[in-house]
């Protein structure tokens, strides 16, 4: 505590001193203030407490500096207080992040520390969060400071430490640039008895011919180092892939082409009972931009098989073997509460920023189509998009339908067969009210997933459908000021049959899944923007939980809450 | 500029190619087959026994068997009427055999077994059956090693015996109710309100006779086994063994300067049980943490100077108690007993 709290004081009296060191050393940072007040009703229930209120205020402060032109540090602490923790009891001084880059003979690109970093959808990619996809301005006030807190980036970084280099080779001819990426990460220290050192390797090279043909190869590898434990077991998860892009306009018509293929291993070495897990993916995409404002149209085919593994990419942000902190048990026999859109735009606790070397645990009502993004396995199909926007962003629509199925059976040859269809869209009304100065849109989303498998046994036969459908709009009071006003149903019915893995990520067993899920959420807010990265957020919010397959009651949650966030 | 284009295009579609042709595993889908699972249960192979009489003494052993068309969960328990000994096999899966059903001898439920007739019985979760069969003892299963204390012959005068004036204190050997091995065991006990330590018991080279243990140089294979009973109703106490090694062979350890590696035992059922490690998987802590030893910080069962057992609990827990029986190293696997 002592030793944070001097490293506070360090960086304010250098931030301080940066007035006088032009703009050498500067301070930056980000501040927030929640308070939430939660209403539980479920009948019948008279154990649990029903109001629950929390609330924090918090400053992430940094320090910036630049000590020649060649070098940047950043160091982050963040002083945390609860509200009710008062004289410094609820108090909290934490390292929020630290990192240096810089430019080796002005041409070598390299970071030490914390980083941002990511390849390929196959590779490494942290791939968005259930839920998340949506256009609904309310409904990210919560998620943006989850996000936040959480160094989940809308550009699918994962948050590691280590080293990265980075560098560009330019050519007079033949092929006009090759750049290459490198990293090496601690994926997690030794602790001295049965688990081994282990860090996370790799990088890509892309070769541009020209500006129309780019060739690139990506090598990953999440490995144990031998002798940093007592085990001689020794994991190892080694992807290489490989992509083309290629862009050819004709007349004013853009047609581009990209593909990424691969395979991956899986196995611990000195584990005589371990999997030896091997396979391949690849991935076809052609896209064509049609002139004359018309809409662009997309084209992708799948095949991932069902032994393809790697760790980078699959690991999911949500772990959903972990329990939410707000009602934790409910109902007079105090069973787990189910996880709702609430606790997944705010519980922290509910989220890994780790790699899992396992196949995450996913949520079939939430998605059971490409629970791992991508690379999730065994799948193949196709996917058709088509994205229109007319001028001056008045109105913006997205469409996309897949046709998907396993490329094996699990458990019987019968296999899955997946369709999946979504709709986003943005109308921006006020923008055709050349008068007006207010903000009005109306935004929608639709999402309905089906699963489907037939077999000559009745307890294999798989039926499951889920449909997510949001409509949003936001409505300028006055200048700055914002009504918004968001709901959005989560249906879910049918039968699943989850696979259940040993460690060595092979199926050994089948959980049945039966769902009649049905959740509703209401949201209206206030918001207030001081500036682009200062606003104040008035939040009220119902969600609303029932299942009739199962024996948790059905329950709502009341929440009123305050957001105030800066960034500086 | 064109050949280039064509050349990586080539090299683009190669590369696709060679990928595309990667074989894949041949089994027609992953995971079990659904019908192991989810079809009908039949017995397809009776519940059987690989032989109807069995001499342990020399390393025979017995192989349950049986099929069924599904999986199903499955227990087999081995009982002595004679003794109260009890063996117990269980699992889930569609066929018991050699791999999930041997039997060599060994007590799941002490104490062991003896000569003559014990019954073994099969039940099966999914047709909630029972079956049951015979088995004759013809030879007891003897266990093999070093050993360093069965107390079948009291405590030997060159041990150190040493126990907190708490209350209730008991340090002595007793022979009530269950004896897992022989006729004797160890019977610690006391409550201790001001230190965790309740007793020790120190097992010094020197009372086994001039090669001290005499125990490999190997401790990759070198086990160290004791077997320990928790009471039902006391889960508070727990034991640390201490494995200390005279490297420079004076004849004496030396704690600042010589290896001693540990071995914490504080999450026990309850009842008499076989507990194993290997020498190579002790741990030198330091306040109950890993950190390097002390000495040359290798691991040199030759070198062993002394074993010492101490039965500790949380000061403010109260009375705690622990029985233990038959400290013994074996080489080639975990103690049979």
């Amino acid at each position: 505590m002592n030793f944070k709290l001097s490293i506070t004081i360090i960086l304010v009296m250098l931030g301080t001193l940066s007035f006088a060191q032009q703009k050498k050393v500067w301070v930056s940072g980000a501040a927030r203030s929640m308070f939430q007040q939660n209403n539980l009703k479920s009948d019948g229930d008279s154990v649990t407490a029903k109001k629950l209120n929390s609330g924090h205020a918090l400053v992430d402060l940094a320090i910036n500096a630049r000590p020649n032109k060649e070098t940047y540090l950043h160091g982050m602490v963040r002083i945390r207080n609860d509200f009710g923790g008062f004289w410094g009891s609820g108090v909290s001084f934490d390292i929020r992040q630290l990192y240096l880059k810089g430019l080796v003979n002005e041409s070598i690109r390299y970071q030490l520390g914390d980083i941002n970093y990511k390849l390929t959808p196959y590779t490494f990619f942290s791939q968005n969060e259930e839920l998340s996809s949506h256009q609904n301005e309310a409904f990210d006030i919560y998620q943006d400071v989850l996000r936040y807190d959480l160094f989940y980036n809308d550009d699918n970084t994962w948050r590691t430490q280590g080293a990265t280099v980075d560098f560009a080779l330019s050519f007079p001819k033949l092929v006009e640039e090759f750049e290459f990426s490198s990293f090496i990460f601690r994926n997690r220290p030794s602790d001295f008895a049965q688990r081994s050192e282990r860090v996370f390797f790799g990088g890509n090279g892309t070769l541009f011919v020209d500006e129309k043909l780019s060739l690139g190869v990506n090598y990953i590898d999440l490995m144990d180092i031998k002798e940093t434990s007592k085990s001689d077991a020794l994991f190892h998860n080694p992807v290489l892939t490989g992509n083309v892009n290629f862009v050819q306009k004709l007349n004013e018509t853009q047609l581009e082409f990209k593909s990424e293929s691969g395979i991956s291993d899986m196995y611990t070495l000195n584990d005589a009972e371990s999997a030896h897990v091997r396979d391949y993916f690849y991935d076809l995409d052609v896209n064509v931009k049609l002139p004359n404002e018309l809409p662009s149209i997309s084209v992708n085919y799948i095949n991932v098989g069902a032994e393809f593994r790697s760790v980078g990419a699959q690991t999911k942000r949500v772990n959903f073997e972990s329990q939410n902190r707000m009602y934790t048990r409910y109902g007079n026999v105090q069973i787990p509460r189910p996880l709702t859109q609430l606790d997944l735009a705010q519980d922290a606790s509910l989220f890994q920023i780790n790699f899992n070397q396992d196949l995450d645990l996913y949520a079939p009502s939430y998605d059971n189509i490409q629970p791992y993004g991508k690379a999730t396995p065994n799948r193949k199909g196709i996917t058709f998009s088509a994205d229109y926007s007319l001028p001056k962003g008045v109105f913006n629509v997205e469409l996309v339908y897949q046709a998907l199925s396993e490329v094996v059976g699990q458990g019987t040859e019968s296999k899955r067969s997946f369709s999946n269809i979504k709709a986003n869209g943005l109308l921006k009304i006020d923008t055709l009210m050349p008068n007006s100065h207010r903000d009005i849109e109306l935004s929608f989303g639709f999402n309905q997933q089906r699963t489907e498998r037939s077999t000559s046994l009745a307890e294999g036969n798989i039926d499951l459908s889920g449909t997510i459908a949001d409509i949003g709009l936001k409505v300028g009071i006055v200048e700055d000021l914002n009504l918004l006003c968001n709901y959005r149903m989560i249906n879910s019915s049918g039968n699943e049959l989850v696979p259940v893995r040993n460690s060595y990520s092979e199926v050994i067993d089948y959980t049945p899944f039966q769902t009649e899920m049905k959740q509703n959420i209401l949201l209206f807010a206030l918001r207030y923007a001081f500036s682009q990265n200062n606003h104040l957020n008035i939040i009220w919010q119902n969600v609303s939980y029932d299942d009739a397959s199962n024996s948790s009651p059905k329950f709502d949650i009341s929440q009123f809450g305050i957001v105030y966030s800066m960034n500086f | 500029m064109s050949s280039v284009k064509n050349f990586t295009l080539l090299l683009g579609a190669l590369t696709l190619l060679i990928i595309a042709g990667c074989q894949r595993s041949e089994e027609p889908f992953e995971g079990p087959e659904l019908e192991l699972i989810y079809g009908d249960f039949a017995v397809l192979e009776q519940f059987s026994v690989s032989q109807a009489s069995v001499d342990f003494s020399n390393d025979q052993s017995v192989v349950f068997k049986a099929r069924f068309t599904t999986l199903s969960d499955w227990k087999i328990t081995v009982f002595q009427a004679t003794t109260g000994a009890t063996k117990i096999f269980s699992g889930k899966s569609n066929y018991i055999d050699r791999t999930n059903a041997s039997w060599d001898g060994t007590t799941t439920i002490f104490p062991s077994f003896g000569t003559g007739k014990c019954t073994a019985t099969l039940e099966v979760v999914a047709d909630s059956s029972e079956t049951s069969l015979d088995v004759n003892i013809d030879g007891i299963l003897s266990p093999k090693g070093t050993i360093v204390a069965d107390f079948e012959s009291g405590i030997n005068p060159d041990w150190t015996v040493f126990a907190q004036a708490g209350a209730d204190m008991t340090f002595i050997i007793d022979d009530i109710d269950v004896v897992p091995q022989g006729k004797k065991y160890f019977n610690m006990a006391g409550a201790v309100n001001w230190d965790y330590l309740i007793g020790l018991v120190d097992f010094p080279s020197a009372a086994y006779g001039a090669n001290g243990f005499d125990l490999t140089d190997n401790p990759d294979d070198l086990y160290f086994n004791v077997v320990l009973n928790r009471p039902d109703t006391l889960s508070n106490g727990f034991i640390i063994f201490q494995f200390k090694e005279d490297e420079n062979g004076d004849g004496k350890f030396i704690e600042s300067s010589e290896d001693m590696y540990s071995f914490e035992i504080d999450d026990l059922e309850s009842g008499w049980q076989v507990v194993s490690i290997k020498y190579s998987d002790l741990e030198s802590l330091d306040n109950g943490s890993p950190s390097p030893a002390r000495g040359n910080n290798v691991k040199n069962p030759d070198k062993l100077s002394m074993v010492s057992c101490l039965f500790l609990a949380n000061p403010a827990s109260g009375y705690a108690k622990m029985d233990m029986d038959y400290l013994v190293f074996t080489t080639s696997g975990p103690a049979k007993l």
